[in-house]
C-alpha cells in the first residue's frame, strides 16, 4: 500500500540492490552501541551524508537550485567581507544578492589563476562568521607551474569530506579495511586510521603511504608486502605498477578498488586492473583548492559533478556556457569557503559536461577533461587544438614511457625511456603516423632520457606545449 | 543502484552563511547522524540485524543485572552465565516481564545508577486494560532513539514537514503549536499542528477537519474508521488532507482503501506502545509493517513461551534496546500478532502481519475454538449508517453489538449485519444489537472493536 493520495514519494535513500558495507562507526555513548550516537565530527559529517545521499537523486534542475541558495550566501558575504569582491556585483550588473540567478551569475567576472597569486590578501575575508571555524591554508600542486595558496575553513574542510563518504558507498569500500596511498609529498609510513576527520566517530583500518617517487619495483614490493584493499594514486602510476605485476608476477593479493587521482586516467586503466588484479577503478577529480570536483559514477563510468561542494561551469573562450559535448574552460565556485572565496575561478582545465546519466542521478556529468591549456597543442598559425595520439603507434617500437614537448610552432619533441635508441625505420614509422594525428607538418625529432619526471604534483604529462600563448 | 527521484526538501540549517546541505543545531545533527544509519540498516538481513541487536542487548542486561533490582537473578534463572553469554537461545529462557510486574513494583525496575551520559530521566504514563495507570521512565537517550523512528516514517511516507498536521489524541494541549514536535522541528522548518482531543464527537472532530485543512492527520485507527463512517454518510470531507498517519488500535482491514477512497490521502499505519513508542511502521511500498529492529527485539511467544513459528499468532515480547533507566527486557505488551514472510521491498526489517489489539481480544465459539474476530470493516458500512461500533462478547454463542449511529438500525440492516458478523466469524452466533450515545476508548486510550468473554482475556 503506498500514499497514492497525495502524500509525495517515499524518501528512500538507498536501494537494496547495492547495499554499502556498514561503516564501522564508533559510539561514544557508555552501553549504546547500535545505531552509533557518534563523537568528533561524527553528527555533522554523517548529517551531510544524510543529505548527500538523497541529494545525488534530486533533478539536476532541483540542485542547481539548492547551489543558488547556498551561492547567494556566498556572494552576500563576499561582496561585504572580502576587498577584491567589493564591486563585482556592480561590475555583473546585479543589483542585489537575491538577483544572483543562473543567468546573472554568467556576468561575474571570471578569476584567474594568476590573479589569486596577485591579490591573495584583498582575496581574504575581514571578517568570518564564528562558526565556520579555524583558517587552513594550502597550496595547490603548481603543475601549471604557477602554485597558489588558498585559504579555507574548518567548516569548509569538513563539507569537502561529505563527497568521499558518500564515494565510499558507491564504490562498495569498506573502510574497516586497509587504504594505501602512492603519492608525492608524503614518506612511507603508517596511520593508525585513515583520515584524523573521522577521529571519535569512525574506526576505520590503517592507511600505509608511499612517495610517488619511488621506483615502480620498490613501489611494487611495497604493496606487495602492505597487502592493502584499496590504493589511491595517480592514473598513470597505477598503470605502471598494474604492467610491472603482470610482467613480473609479483601481485598484491587483496586490491578491491583502486582510486585514481589527479591526471587523466589511462584508457586501458579499467581493463588492466580488472585483468591483472581483479579490482574496479574509479577516478576522482579533485582540486587543492576545492577539494572534490566530480567523482567516477559507480554504474556508469561518468564523472558526476559533486555539486554539493562546488559550482562548476564550463565556458568557451567568449565566457559563454558550452552545450554538453563541447569542451571549454573549468570554471569553479566553491561554495563554503567563506575565508577566501573562490568565485568563478579558472582551474586552468578543459572539460565538457556530457549528457544525463543512465544511472538517474541528478549530479551533472563530465564527459571528458581534456586537461590543462599547456597540454594542448599548437599549430604553424598559432590556434591551439587537442592532440589526439593513436596509441597503438608505440607498440611497434621498444618505447617504455613517451613524453611530447612541442618548442616552437612547428618543432614536436619526442622524448623517450627505451633499453636502445631507436632505429631510423622505427622513428619513420613514428613520424609517418603522427603526422596524420596531428594533422600539420611538424618537424619531430626523438631523444632517448633516463626517465622522465612528473610535474610537482606527481602528474605525468603525454603532451607539453612550451610555446607562448600569442 | 537506482532509487525514485527524491523529494528536494532542505535540511534547515544554522548555520550563518550555510544554506545547503544544511547542518541543523546539535539535535538535529544527532537525529541525522542516527537517520544516516537507518538509511542503510532498513537493508540489512535478518541476520546481521539481530547480530546488532543482540551485542546492543547485552549491554543492556549487563547493566540490568548490576543496577536493577529486578533482574539481579535473572541471568542465573535463565542458566546464562554472564551478559556476555546471552544468545538468541538462551535469551528464551529469560523470564518475561508482565505488566502486573510493573504495577506491583516498578521501583524495583529502576536502574539505581543510570548512565549519566543518557540524559535526563521522563516518565510516560499509560494504562493497560485493567485501568491502572503505569509509569515508565525514560532516558533522554532512549527518547532520541524513539523520536528516530518517528522521523523515519515521516522520511519513509514522504512526508511534507512544511505541511500543516492535524492530531487527534486523548490530550489535545496545546490546540496549536508553531511546529510539528522534537525530531522533526530539529531537523526541518516544519508547519503547525492542530490538536483535538479522541473525546470530542465524531462531528466535532470532522467539523474541525473541515476548518483547519490539515496536509496531515494523525489519530487512531478506531477512531479514523467513525470519522470515515462520518464522513461518508454526511458527505462532508477535509480537503486538501494527503496522509493520514493511524496508529494505536489494530488497523481494521480496509481502512486504507477508505481513507484513499474517502478523504483522496494516503493512508500509513504505525504499531505502537506508549511505553516505548513506535515498534512497527508500515512498509512504505508494500503495506506490511516493518519492525523497528534497530531500537526494539521484538518475539512472538506462543502459549508454551516458546518462538511462534512463522505464521503463528503469538503474543508480543519486546526489549527496548536502549531505556537503561527503566530497562523493559521481554516485556509482554498483552498484543497477539503474527509475522509475516519477507517483505517484497527487501527490506530485512522483521515483518508484522498482523496485530491483535489486546490479549482480551480472542473470540470463542461453542466448540472452544478461539480466534482473532477479524471483523472486516466494509460490511458495516455497506450495511447501515454506523459511525462506531464494537461487538462484545458475552457467552460462548451469544454477542451483542453496540453501534453509534443517527438512528436505530432496521430490521433488515439488523439482519444484515448480523449474517456478515456470523460469516466472519465463522459460528452462527445469537446477537443483539444496541444502539449507544458513544463508544469510549479504554483508559490506555485505545477502542477496543471486540470485547472478549472474561475467561478468554488472559489466554496464557
Amino acid at each position: 500500500m503506498t500514499a497514492d493520495g497525495g502524500a509525495g514519494r517515499g524518501d528512500v535513500a538507498a536501494s537494496p540492490s547495492a547495499l554499502p558495507p556498514p561503516l564501522p562507526l564508533r559510539s561514544s555513548l557508555d552501553d549504546i552501541a547500535w545505531p552509533a550516537l557518534t563523537a568528533g565530527n561524527g553528527p555533522l559529517l554523517l548529517s551531510l551524508d544524510f543529505q548527500l545521499r538523497r541529494s545525488q537523486w534530486w533533478s539536476t534542475d532541483a540542485i542547481a537550485g539548492h547551489q543558488m541558495r547556498q551561492l547567494r550566501e556566498l556572494v552576500g558575504h563576499a561582496v561585504r567581507h572580502v576587498p577584491f569582491y567589493r564591486d563585482h556585483m556592480r561590475r555583473a550588473a546585479i543589483f542585489t544578492v537575491a538577483g544572483v540567478q543562473q543567468t546573472s551569475f554568467l556576468r561575474w567576472p571570471l578569476l584567474a589563476r594568476g590573479a589569486v597569486r596577485a591579490a591573495a590578501d584583498a582575496l581574504q575575508a575581514r571578517w568570518l562568521p564564528p562558526e565556520h571555524g579555524r583558517i587552513d591554508w594550502q597550496s595547490t600542486t603548481g603543475s601549471t607551474g604557477m602554485p597558489v595558496r588558498v585559504a579555507s575553513t574548518l567548516l569548509d574542510g569538513l563539507i569537502r569530506e561529505a563527497p568521499m563518504l558518500r564515494a565510499f558507498g558507491w564504490y562498495g569500500i569498506d573502510a574497516r579495511g586497509k587504504f594505501a596511498t602512492i603519492r608525492p609529498k608524503v614518506g612511507r609510513l603508517t596511520h593508525a586510521t585513515w583520515n584524523p576527520v573521522y577521529e571519535g566517530m569512525l574506526d576505520t583500518g590503517p592507511l600505509v603511504t608511499l612517495n610517488i617517487a619511488e621506483d615502480i619495483d620498490a613501489q611494487l614490493d611495497w604493496l606487495c608486502e602492505e597487502e592493502p584493499d584499496y590504493l589511491l594514486s595517480l592514473g598513470s602510476n597505477l598503470r605502471s605498477l598494474i604492467l610491472r605485476s603482470r610482467d613480473t608476477g609479483r601481485r598484491p593479493a587483496r586490491l578491491k578498488v583502486l582510486l585514481s587521482y589527479a591526471d587523466q586516467p589511462p584508457a586501458d586503466l579499467a581493463a588492466l586492473a580488472a585483468a591483472t588484479w581483479g579490482a574496479a577503478v574509479h577516478d576522482l577529480y579533485s582540486a587543492a583548492e576545492f577539494g572534490p570536483l566530480a567523482f567516477q559514477c559507480p554504474e556508469h563510468g561518468n564523472l558526476h559533478v559533486q555539486s554539493e561542494n562546488v559550482l562548476v561551469e564550463i565556458l568557451d573562450e567568449a565566457g559563454a556556457p558550452c552545450p554538453p559535448g563541447t569542451p571549454g574552460r573549468v570554471v569553479v565556485t566553491g561554495l563554503h569557503n567563506f575565508a577566501m572565496p573562490l568565485i568563478r575561478y579558472e582551474l586552468g582545465d578543459y572539460a565538457s559536461f556530457g549528457p544525463a546519466c543512465a544511472c538517474g542521478r541528478g549530479l551533472p556529468v563530465i564527459a571528458s577533461i581534456n586537461g590543462r591549456s599547456r597540454n594542448m597543442a599548437v599549430d604553424p598559425t598559432g590556434r591551439r587544438f587537442w592532440p589526439m595520439i593513436n596509441p597503438s603507434v608505440w607498440l611497434s617500437t621498444p618505447i617504455e614511457q613517451r613524453q611530447l614537448v612541442q618548442h616552437a610552432p612547428g618543432e614536436i619533441e619526442i622524448r623517450y625511456v627505451a633499453p636502445r635508441e631507436l632505429i631510423a625505420s622505427e622513428e619513420a614509422q613514428v613520424i609517418e603516423v603522427l603526422s596524420r594525428n596531428f594533422r600539420h607538418d611538424y618537424t619531430f625529432r626523438f631523444t632517448r632520457v633516463e626517465r622522465l619526471e612528473r610535474s610537482a604534483g606527481g602528474k605525468f604529462e603525454e603532451f607539453v606545449c612550451l610555446v607562448a600563448p600569442t | 543502484m537506482t532509487a525514485p527521484q527524491q523529494p528536494s526538501r532542505p535540511v534547515s540549517s544554522v548555520l550563518p552563511g550555510l544554506a545547503w546541505p544544511g547542518l541543523p543545531p546539535a539535535a538535529g545533527q544527532a537525529m541525522l547522524a542516527l537517520q544516516s544509519q537507518l538509511d542503510l540498516t532498513q537493508w540489512w538481513t535478518v541476520t546481521a540485524l539481530a547480530e546488532r541487536q543482540f551485542a546492543q542487548l547485552r549491554l543492556l542486561i549487563a547493566h540490568a543485572v548490576v543496577h536493577v533490582p529486578h533482574y539481579r537473578d535473572h541471568l542465573a534463572l535463565a542458566g546464562i552465565g554472564s551478559a556476555a553469554a546471552v544468545t538468541p537461545e538462551n535469551f528464551r529462557n529469560w523470564p518475561v516481564l508482565r505488566k502486573r510486574d510493573i504495577q506491583k513494583d516498578a521501583a524495583r525496575l529502576l536502574s539505581a545508577a543510570p548512565p549519566p551520559a543518557h540524559g535526563e530521566i521522563g516518565w510516560t504514563t499509560t494504562s493497560g486494560s485493567t485501568g491502572q495507570p503505569l509509569r515508565t521512565a525514560v532516558t533522554d537517550a532512549a527518547v532520541l532513539m524513539q523520536h528516530a523512528a518517528v522521523l523515519r516514517s515521516q522520511l519513509w511516507y514522504g512526508i511534507d514537514p512544511a505541511g500543516k498536521l492535524a492530531v487527534i489524541r486523548m490530550e489535545a494541549d496545546p490546540p496549536h503549536s508553531p511546529g510539528w514536535g522534537p525530531p522533526t522541528d530539529a531537523v526541518f522548518r516544519t508547519g503547525p499542528t492542530v490538536r483535538m482531543s479522541a473525546f470530542e464527537s465524531h462531528d466535532a472532530q470532522i467539523d474541525w477537519l473541515c476548518r483547519e485543512r490539515p496536509d496531515y492527520l494523525i489519530a487512531h485507527n478506531a477512531n479514523l474508521a467513525a470519522l470515515l463512517r462520518k464522513s461518508r454518510t454526511t458527505g462532508r470531507t477535509p480537503a486538501g488532507l494527503r496522509a493520514v498517519l493511524g496508529f494505536s488500535d489494530m488497523a481494521a482491514p480496509g481502512l486504507g482503501r477508505l481513507v484513499r477512497e474517502t478523504w483522496h490521502a494516503g493512508y500509513f499505519d504505525t504499531y505502537s506502545c506508549a511505553e516505548t513508542g513506535p515498534l512497527a511502521l508500515q512498509c512504505p511500498e508494500q503495506g506490511a509493517l516493518h519492525v523497528q529492529a534497530e531500537r526494539v527485539l521484538l518475539e512472538l511467544l506462543d502459549d508454551a513461551g516458546e518462538p511462534c513459528g512463522p505464521g503463528d499468532a503469538g503474543r508480543v515480547v519486546i526489549t527496548d534496546l536502549h531505556n537503561f533507566a527503566m530497562p523493559l527486557i521481554r516485556y509482554d505488551l498483552g498484543d497477539i500478532a503474527r509475522f509475516g514472510p519477507p517483505c517484497a521491498c527487501g527490506r530485512g526489517l522483521p515483518v508484522l502481519a498482523e496485530i491483535a489489539g489486546r490479549g482480551g481480544q480472542i473470540a470463542v465459539d461453542p466448540t472452544g475454538r478461539t480466534f482473532f474476530p477479524r471483523l472486516n470493516f466494509d460490511f458495516w458500512l455497506d450495511a447501515a449508517p454506523v459511525h462506531q461500533w464494537q461487538v462484545a462478547q458475552l457467552a460462548a454463542d451469544e454477542l451483542a453489538v453496540r453501534y453509534v449511529a443517527e438512528r436505530d438500525l432496521t430490521g433488515d440492516e439488523a439482519a444484515q449485519l448480523a449474517a456478515a458478523i456470523r460469516k466472519a466469524m465463522r459460528y452462527d452466533y445469537r446477537i443483539a444489537f444496541q444502539r449507544v450515545g458513544t463508544i469510549a476508548p479504554t483508559p490506555g486510550g485505545k477502542f477496543d472493536d471486540f470485547i472478549a468473554l472474561p475467561q478468554t482475556r488472559q489466554p496464557r
